[in-house]
Parts: C-alpha cells; sequence; structure tokens
C-alpha cells in the first residue's frame, strides 16, 4: 500500500524541496482534475480547483505525518473546495455578482483539436446530468472508468469504504443503463 | 470519450482534452512558492471571523434581560460548588437569577439553590 516514490518527495517537498513539490504535483494533478472535472463538468473550474489543492498541501507541507496520506488528502480537499464554490457560485448567482476572474494566466489552452473532445466531454456531463448521478457517482464513475483505479485505490483517496465506491459505481451504472433503455438506444 | 453506453459506463477522457501537465505542474508549483511569500488572506479572514464570533458571544451573554452582573458572581459559585447541586435543579435557580422571576419560579428557590451551594455562601 502506499506510493514510496510520493513519500519520498513528500519528505523532500517538507524539507524545502521546490522540484519535489513539483514532482508531487505531477504524480497526483491527474487524478485530482479529472475528479474535480467529474464533479463540476468545467474545465476552467477543474484548472482552479485543482491549483486551489495543491496550493493548501503547499502550505500545509510542514504538518504532514503520514505521507502516504497525501493523495487522498489533496483528492478530497478539491472535492471540497469545489463543493464550497458551487455553493458560492450559486449565492453569487442570486445576488447578481460577476464572478472575479482568476489571478495570473490560464494554465489551460486547449488546443484546437482538443475542442471536439471538450464537446465530447460536454456529452457526457450532459448524460451523467440526466441520469442524475449524484457528484460521488460522478467521481468514481471517473476514476473507475477514466482512470482504471480499483475500487480499494477509489475508496482510499476519497476517505470511503471499498464497498461504498462499488456502490456508488453500480448505483451509477445502473442509472446511466436506465437512461440508455429509455431512449430505445437512439441518440 | 470513453463509453459504453448500453454497459452504463461514462467517462471523461482527459487525455484527448490537450492538457499540458507539464506546464500545469510548473504552474502549480510556481503559484504554491509565490503564495508562501505573501500574508496569507486566510489568516487575515480567519482573524476577522474570530474577532466577529468573539464580540458575538459577549454580545449574547451581556445582553440586558441575559445573564446580569450578579449572574456572573453566582455562575462562578455554581462552577465551583457544582457537585453539590443536582444537574436539575441548577437551571431553574439560574433562570430566576436571569430576573425572569414572574416565569412562576420563587424569588427563594434561587436563595435556596446557591445556600446548598459551598462555593456560592463565600459569595454570599
Amino acid at each position: 500500500m502506499g506510493d514510496p516514490k510520493l513519500s519520498d518527495l513528500v519528505r523532500s517537498a517538507q524539507g524545502g524541496d521546490g522540484a519535489a513539490f513539483e514532482g508531487i504535483v505531477r504524480a497526483l494533478q491527474r487524478r485530482v482534475f479529472q475528479a474535480v472535472l467529474a464533479m463540476t463538468g468545467s474545465m476552467e473550474e477543474a484548472d482552479e480547483v485543482t491549483q486551489e489543492a495543491f496550493i493548501r498541501l503547499y502550505e500545509r507541507l510542514g504538518s504532514i505525518r503520514e505521507p502516504r496520506a497525501v493523495s487522498g488528502w489533496v483528492v478530497r480537499t478539491a472535492l471540497n473546495v469545489a463543493r464550497s464554490r458551487k455553493r458560492f457560485a450559486k449565492i453569487r448567482g442570486w445576488l447578481g455578482a460577476a464572478r472575479k476572474a482568476p489571478e495570473g494566466e490560464p494554465s489551460l489552452c486547449p488546443s484546437p483539436e482538443s475542442q471536439a473532445a471538450l464537446h465530447e466531454m460536454g456529452a457526457i456531463v450532459e448524460a451523467w446530468s440526466e441520469a442524475r448521478l449524484s457528484d460521488a457517482q460522478r467521481v468514481v464513475m471517473q476514476l473507475r472508468v477514466g482512470e482504471q483505479m480499483t475500487f480499494e485505490e477509489i475508496a482510499r483517496e476519497l476517505g470511503i469504504s471499498a464497498s461504498a465506491a462499488k456502490a456508488h459505481f453500480a448505483r451509477a451504472r445502473d442509472k446511466l443503463r436506465a437512461m440508455e433503455a429509455r431512449h430505445g438506444g437512439v441518440r | 470519450m470513453i463509453m459504453d453506453r448500453k454497459e452504463g459506463r461514462m467517462s471523461i477522457d482527459v487525455d484527448r482534452l490537450g492538457v499540458d501537465w507539464d506546464r500545469q505542474a510548473q504552474l502549480i508549483a510556481s503559484r504554491a512558492g509565490e503564495r508562501r511569500h505573501r500574508p496569507s488572506r486566510n489568516v487575515a479572514l480567519a482573524a476577522a471571523a474570530s474577532l466577529a464570533a468573539a464580540a458575538t458571544i459577549l454580545l449574547v451573554l451581556m445582553w440586558p434581560g441575559g445573564r446580569t452582573y450578579e449572574g456572573w458572581q453566582d455562575m462562578d459559585a455554581f462552577m465551583r460548588g457544582a457537585e453539590s447541586v443536582s444537574t436539575d435543579y441548577v437551571p431553574e435557580g439560574l433562570y430566576v437569577l436571569n430576573g425572569f422571576d414572574e416565569s412562576g419560579y420563587e424569588e427563594s428557590s434561587m436563595m435556596e439553590f446557591i445556600i446548598h451551594d459551598e462555593g456560592a455562601k463565600e459569595d454570599l
């Protein structure tokens, strides 16, 4: 269990090694980004939230006692940040307040080729919405199918039991199948 | 996209979204470093929230009709001699102390409470 390389990186980063911290980001960013993307359905949001989660990790490096737990901590922090931003977005919507633009240059620059992929991503997110997948179901579905993680790995990352992860996945699959059956396979 | 509609398996294929992970990692690491050298906005927010919470607690405790000065003294006494007082009885005593004796509790019940309490005798 655990990733010794990641543990080494965490220990080096705790000692002030900036390159080691970048190594942690490289090792985990894809997973964090996917989880948030599944929850929000927005590339920009996933980008900003992923950054925020790693910056929070950086600020807490000194207090980490169990380096193997870092991966799950970042994923859960990112999902919590995404959830609270969703809530604030709703409040901002009620108040009619404009959202503040993120600081600095955007880190995501999708190529023209990726526009088609973005369109397909929109279709997936739409299908998830139509099938009424919960946030947890979306995240588990994405990590299982998109990131090919085992249920035990997903459980560790999300701080839930493996059986809960399986249940989320099974429920999501049932909902998507039912939606498919309603459409009669015609798209 | 990774999609098997009949099997109910659908997920976003992030590899096709054109994310430059190397650039992203460098940017995050550099932003994290910048943030550390800047006074945290969170610290200021936390300080403001703590002040607001403290002010709210003080306001509630000192609110007219709430705990009076005498109430505070007797609360101290209660805290010191708590073992000798039945917990069922205490709220009644305190309730009267708070000046709500018109609610049916006699003033004498408050006195009884205080006299039964060893710590309170000294204050009296």
